[in-house]
This record gives C-alpha cells, sequence and structure tokens, in this order.
C-alpha cells in the first residue's frame, strides 16, 4: 500500500467539508462545488485516499449530489492529457442496449447521472467516443430511487470523434471502486444506525440491543461491510480492474446484507416515509445495479477464475 | 402423493362444489384475476364483488344464522378461501381481514347476545369496517406491555393512549384494541379488549405514509375518549386471552391460500426469468428450484395445520413454523424477481399492486412496479408484521422444543 499523503488531520478537515458541500443544496454543478474546495489539489496529493473519503461520506449521506460524473471526467482528463475532458459528462452503458459508430456518425444508448454537459463521451466496446450532446433525446428512469437523476441518453450525432489515450475499461475500473466505495459507506451508516437504534429501543424492559438474535444479525452485517471495505480501499491503490470487479461485487452484496438485517431490527418504524432507511434501501438497489450487480458480478469473477485458472492475489499482504 | 393428500370432510367437499358453482355463476367471463386490473378498476370491482359475496351468504358463512350467518363448520372457511385463491377473486376487501376475519370471529367467540346482534349483520353487509388497534410506539413485540388506559368512570370507559400501525385506519368506522385496566396486575392479566366507534371526539386518527409513498398505515390518538361499558368484550381483564384466540385465527386460511398464491407468484417468476433470457443461467436455475422446493413443503406445513383445524378445532404453536416459513421464503423468492428484472427494477412501469401484503394478486402483469413495491414493502414487511421472525423462532424454540426462556426481566 503506498503511504498516504493526506494526515488525519487533513482528512478530518476534509470529512468535514465533503460532508457540508454534500449536504447543500446548490444548483452549481457538484463537479464546481469540489473545484471550488481545492479538490483537484488535494487529488493530486492523494487520489485514492481522498477519493474513497468522499464516496463513502456520499454513501453515508445517502446524498443525491453526482459525484460519478465529474469524477470520471477528471480521471479521463488524466489519462488523456487533455484538460478540456474534464468539463465532458461520462456516460454508464445503458442496461437497454450498446452505442455504436459508423463513421463519425454514433448512435447512442447510454445512462447519465446528470445533466448533460456539451460533451458526451460513451464506450463503444472498449473504445471511447465523444460527441456533441446537441439533438440526443434524454429520458429520466424513474423509479426505485427518484433522487438519483438517472437518465437515459439515446438517439444519433455526426461528427463523433474517438478518444486516445484512454479506454473504457479504465474508465469502468474506476467507477467500480468509487461505486464500491459508496456501497461501502452506505452499509457502514446502515448498520451504524441500526446499532444506535437497538441501543435505544426498548421491548420487554430492556433495550433490544441485548437480545442475540438482533446482535448476531448486526454483526454479521458488520463484518460483510468491513471486509468490503477493506477490499474497496485495495481497488482504489491497485487501479486494477479485476480487484475493482471483486470490490464492487463484495460491496454491494455488503450493503444489501446490512440493509436486510437492519430492517429486520427497525421493525414497522423501518417500512415508514420519514423514516430514513427506504432511502439507503433503494440506493442500494440501484447503485448495486450499476456496472453489473453483485450477483452477476459473481458469475464474472466465477468465469474468469475459470478460464484463467489463476486465482489471483489481491494486495501484497 | 396418494400418503399425503389432505382429505377434508364429504359435507366440505360437498360445499366446495358448491363453491365453484358459485364462482363459475358469478365471477366475470375471462376472469384473470384481480391482479390485471389496475387500481381504480380492482377497487370498484372488489366493492361490487363483495355486495354480491353478501346477498349470497358467502361472507361469515361459519357465524350462527341468527346474526346473518350460515351456521357453516369452520373447515368450510378454508374450502372457500381456497377455491376463491385457486379463482384468483379476493374473499372479500382488504380491511375486511380485520372487521370480518378478526373481529368478527372474535365476537362470535366472546361477544354478549347485544354485541353479536349489534355487530355481525353490519359486518356481513360490509357497512361497518373495523380496524385494529394493539400496537403502541413503546409496545411492538412486547404486546403485553401496552400502555393505552381504560379507566372506569358510571356507565363508560374512559381511554388514554396511542394506538400505532393501525392498518386501513383511514376507512376504519370503529377500531377494536387492548387497553390496560389494571396497571397492577401482572401484565397479561390487566389488560381488556374494547370496541371503539368512529367518529369520536376524544379520537384522532393520522395517516403513517409507507416507504412505497401509501398510507397504508395509521397512528390513532386517545384523549379522554369515551365509550358505553357495554363495548367491553369478554371479561374484564382477561383481554389477552381474547386478543391471542383471534391471533391464532389469522393462520387457518393462510395454511390453504398460501401455497397456492406463492406457487402462483413462482409461476411468474419462472416466467420473468424466461422473458428476461436468463432462464438458462445455472445460478437462476439453481435459485428456482430452491424456490419450488420451499413452495411444495409449504404446501404440506398448510395441510399439516388443516389436519390439525380438522381434528382438533384449533393451530398449536406449529402456526410458528408456518409464518416464519412463508415470511422467510418470500423474500428470497422476491430477490430473485429483483435481480430478474436487473436494471428494468430501476425503472418504474405497469400498474402497481394493490395490496401491500403478501403476494401481488394472480393475475399481474410481470411489470416492474408489481416487483418493486412487494420487493420494498410486501416481502419485505413479512418477517416483521404478526410476530417477527424473532418472536416466531422464540416460540418455537420454547413452546415446541421445549428449550428454557430467554431471561426476561420480571415486570
Amino acid at each position: 500500500m503506498s503511504t498516504a499523503a493526506l494526515t488525519d488531520d487533513v482528512l478530518d478537515m476534509l470529512r468535514q467539508s465533503l460532508r457540508h458541500v454534500l449536504s447543500e443544496t446548490s444548483s452549481v454543478a457538484f463537479g464546481d462545488r469540489l473545484a471550488e474546495l481545492g479538490w483537484d489539489e488535494v487529488v493530486a496529493d492523494d487520489a485514492s485516499t481522498a477519493l474513497r473519503t468522499l464516496f463513502e461520506i456520499k454513501g453515508e449521506m445517502v446524498s443525491s449530489a453526482d459525484a460519478l460524473t465529474p469524477t470520471l471526467a477528471r480521471q479521463l482528463a488524466r489519462l488523456t492529457n487533455d484538460p478540456a475532458m474534464a468539463n465532458a459528462t461520462v456516460a454508464l452503458p445503458s442496461p437497454y442496449g450498446a452505442s455504436s459508430c459508423d463513421g463519425d456518425v454514433l448512435t447512442v444508448d447510454a445512462v447519465v447521472l446528470s445533466p448533460l454537459a456539451a460533451t458526451l463521451v460513451v464506450a463503444v466496446g472498449d473504445r471511447l467516443a465523444m460527441v456533441s450532446t446537441e439533438g440526443l433525446a434524454t429520458t429520466p428512469m424513474r423509479g426505485t430511487d427518484e433522487t438519483l437523476g438517472l437518465t437515459r441518453v439515446s438517439g444519433t450525432a455526426s461528427g463523433c470523434a474517438w478518444i486516445h489515450g484512454a479506454t473504457w475499461t479504465q474508465l469502468e475500473t474506476h467507477a467500480r471502486w468509487l461505486l464500491a466505495c459508496e456501497l461501502v459507506g452506505i452499509g457502514r451508516h446502515v448498520v451504524t444506525a441500526a446499532v444506535e437504534y437497538t441501543k435505544v429501543r426498548v421491548q420487554y424492559g430492556k433495550p433490544i440491543g441485548v437480545f442475540q438474535a438482533l446482535q448476531h444479525r448486526l454483526a454479521s452485517a458488520h463484518v460483510a461491510v468491513v471486509g468490503a471495505g477493506h477490499i474497496a480501499a485495495e481497488a482504489g491503490v491497485s487501479g486494477d480492474a479485476w480487484v475493482a470487479l471483486v470490490a464492487k461485487c463484495a460491496a454491494g452484496r455488503a450493503a444489501e446484507d446490512a440493509c436486510t438485517q437492519a430492517q429486520q431490527c427497525y421493525g414497522a418504524i423501518g417500512f415508514t416515509w420519514e423514516h430514513e432507511f427506504h432511502r439507503y434501501l433503494r440506493r442500494t438497489y440501484v447503485l448495486d445495479q450499476l456496472l453489473g450487480n453483485w450477483r452477476m458480478s459473481e458469475h464474472e469473477i466465477g468465469r474468469k477464475l475459470q478460464e484463467s485458472g489463476v486465482v489471483p492475489r489481491i494486495g501484497t499482504l | 402423493m396418494a400418503g399425503m393428500a389432505l382429505s377434508f370432510p364429504p359435507e366440505a367437499e360437498a360445499f366446495r362444489a358448491e363453491v365453484r358453482v358459485f364462482l363459475a355463476e358469478h365471477l366475470p367471463k375471462d376472469w384473470k384475476g384481480l391482479g390485471a386490473l389496475d387500481r381504480v378498476e380492482a377497487k370498484e370491482f372488489t366493492n361490487r364483488w363483495r355486495r354480491t359475496l353478501a346477498e349470497h351468504g358467502m361472507i361469515g358463512i361459519t357465524w350462527p344464522k341468527e346474526y346473518g350467518g350460515q351456521g357453516r363448520p369452520k373447515i368450510d372457511q378454508v374450502v372457500l378461501a381456497e377455491e376463491f385463491a385457486w379463482a384468483g377473486v379476493p374473499i372479500y376487501r382488504v380491511p375486511d381481514t380485520t372487521s370480518v376475519k378478526m373481529l368478527g370471529n372474535t365476537l362470535v367467540n366472546w361477544g354478549t347476545e347485544d354485541q353479536k346482534r349489534r355487530h355481525l349483520p353490519p359486518l356481513i353487509a360490509g357497512d361497518t369496517t373495523w380496524v385494529q388497534g394493539y400496537s403502541e410506539p413503546e409496545s411492538g413485540s412486547d404486546l403485553a406491555s401496552i400502555h393505552l388506559r381504560a379507566v372506569r368512570d358510571g356507565d363508560e370507559w374512559v381511554l388514554n393512549g396511542q394506538k400505532i400501525w393501525t392498518s386501513c385506519g383511514m376507512e376504519g368506522t370503529g377500531i377494536f384494541l387492548l387497553a390496560r385496566t389494571d396497571p397492577d396486575a401482572p401484565q397479561h392479566r390487566g389488560i381488556t379488549f374494547f370496541l371503539c366507534e368512529f367518529p369520536n371526539p376524544g379520537v384522532e386518527v393520522r395517516p403513517i405514509k409507507t416507504l412505497t409513498g401509501d398510507d397504508e398505515f395509521c397512528e390513532v390518538f386517545f384523549t379522554d375518549a369515551r365509550i358505553p361499558a357495554q363495548n367491553m368484550v369478554g371479561p374484564l381483564n382477561d383481554g389477552w386471552k381474547v386478543a391471542n384466540s383471534l391471533l391464532g385465527l389469522e393462520r387457518g386460511e393462510e395454511a390453504a391460500t398460501n401455497p397456492i398464491f406463492f406457487r402462483a407468484e413462482l409461476d411468474r417468476i419462472v416466467q420473468l426469468a424466461r422473458n428476461t433470457g436468463k432462464i438458462n443461467d445455472p445460478v437462476v436455475r439453481d435459485r428456482l428450484a430452491w424456490c419450488h422446493m420451499k413452495v411444495e413443503i409449504m404446501r404440506f406445513l398448510g395441510y399439516r395445520i388443516l389436519t390439525q383445524i380438522v381434528r382438533d378445532g384449533k393451530i398449536g404453536p406449529a402456526a410458528s413454523i408456518s409464518k416464519l416459513y412463508w415470511s422467510e421464503y418470500h423474500q428470497k423468492a422476491v430477490d430473485l424477481a429483483m435481480s430478474l428484472l436487473g436494471a428494468d427494477g430501476m425503472v418504474r412501469e405497469g400498474r402497481r399492486p394493490n395490496k401491500h401484503f403478501r403476494t401481488d394478486e394472480p393475475g399481474a402483469a410481470n411489470t416492474s412496479n408489481s416487483w418493486i413495491d412487494v420487493f420494498l414493502i410486501n416481502a419485505r414487511s413479512g418477517t416483521v408484521y404478526a410476530g417477527t421472525s424473532e418472536i416466531q423462532r422464540n416460540i418455537l424454540a420454547e413452546n415446541i422444543l421445549g428449550l428454557p426462556k430467554e431471561p426476561r426481566p420480571i415486570v
């Protein structure tokens, strides 16, 4: 593991500022708010710690700010040495179809989390293409998590150009790692909040947390989340596609498990709108779906292990 | 499977034939199940259907004839519920679960002559809707600790306190409730069962929004709410026994209908696996096979309970096996449906379910809205309502396995 350049003091301050920025409802795009914070310098110092912290806190707060799109755009700018890329909208693959390119005509089917910037970057196979967003249709994907601003982008645009120096696999690896961190943040908060609840909710004259039936549920969830957190951290340090796949898979599974165990501890209050829990449950489902849910990822991991006949070692322990 | 087939008494089979004739005569042609209708249509249909049932003596069939019932044996209600479930048509409206099934049967067992005459006929007609006031903010699993106080004042009882998680509270014309009448007695012995009609100037009902955004349940506040002394059901300070006899009744029909509903739901999940092209995925097949085994075992658990009802007229602690079994199964089955939907589960499409417990209704389309709601509330709440899985396991451990009781404070 690389030594984190960010000291504990700096990290604490950073956490505070991030909590503040993630809680405000600002019309300024989240990427610009990060820039105001001097975020790019922090990332330059220690990208893996800074980004992991941002996405974990975002998960803990179940914030709807879109941190993923600007972070992927900045990563693309770094990979291509093209600062202009930092302002593009990087799209995720659509669950309904793939984008394709014929000459300079790009047929787009993709998903975005923010309103479109002037330039859209989409994956065509493992290559990246960019195109003007003018004339592309957007359809909000409303459903399980209404607060995410998930939008499908589709249509045909001419004047598309290939991006050199970066591949979709590189961006996907980055995104999987970030989503894993966010899911870990969710899982951590869900377990912590449920633990607090079981300390104060009294039945049979005792806090319900004294009952082993609930203790064991929360202990299992905690183990899953902590484990996923370690792999997610390693995915950031290594930047490796395999580790990112494993991390996203473990984090999705852990967050889902945390939600299931916590909801049982909450009893009826966990089924109300006013209690925060359902926002975490919804968010978990949607984030798990992005770039392959944990069940599909387990499949993929198994298939690759079988194909290669080699079990990769994760980390340098 | 000759060895394990449940045989109903010949009289019950004769009644089954009658029910089938009734359904053939009265169900609309090409009936596909309530799930094939949208929310508004389903509500209109159910209201019409319920009137037809009342007119033809299909509600409260086990109640004595002098109160509007048909005087049939208890097993006939199970037969009726089973046949209606096969047909994909409800046996009454959702709030009738507390009105007809719970309060009606309780009054038949415990009510005074006057209470039976006053309340049973309008329950059959559907003119009254009674909701349940058991849980309180501080009394969920530990129900016997309720605080809502009832104090006698002349010919009246005065109620003060709060109830919560009252399903269909906004539709209620009255609430049946448990109140503390002797604070000095041991918890279980100081509780009495009462009826409180609405409107009552001392009662306020407020909806609680569920995580699906619906006004499914309510909280009910009592501030010096006065009810007539004759609204006490069963003996003073014996409400715990009254309430428990009622909770037992909840399980009988379920034993017959659960396997039908869950099997129909599993058919939809298999269809979903085909529609999404995931049917050949070995992991999906593995999970489908698991579901199949569970649903079939559920039938046998149901048979076992029905056999007990036929033989002994009541259900023992085995009811906890059934509750635990179907509720834990349902979460895994619906998780499977959601993972089959995959990204489609992020986008709402199609009609939403009409009810927020158990499965969506037969005939429901395999669209995401059906499954998202069932995932968010029906399946996940199943291990909480009507006794959490933890409580069911405690009952099993203590009453069936004979394990020592979990240490509890003496109160």
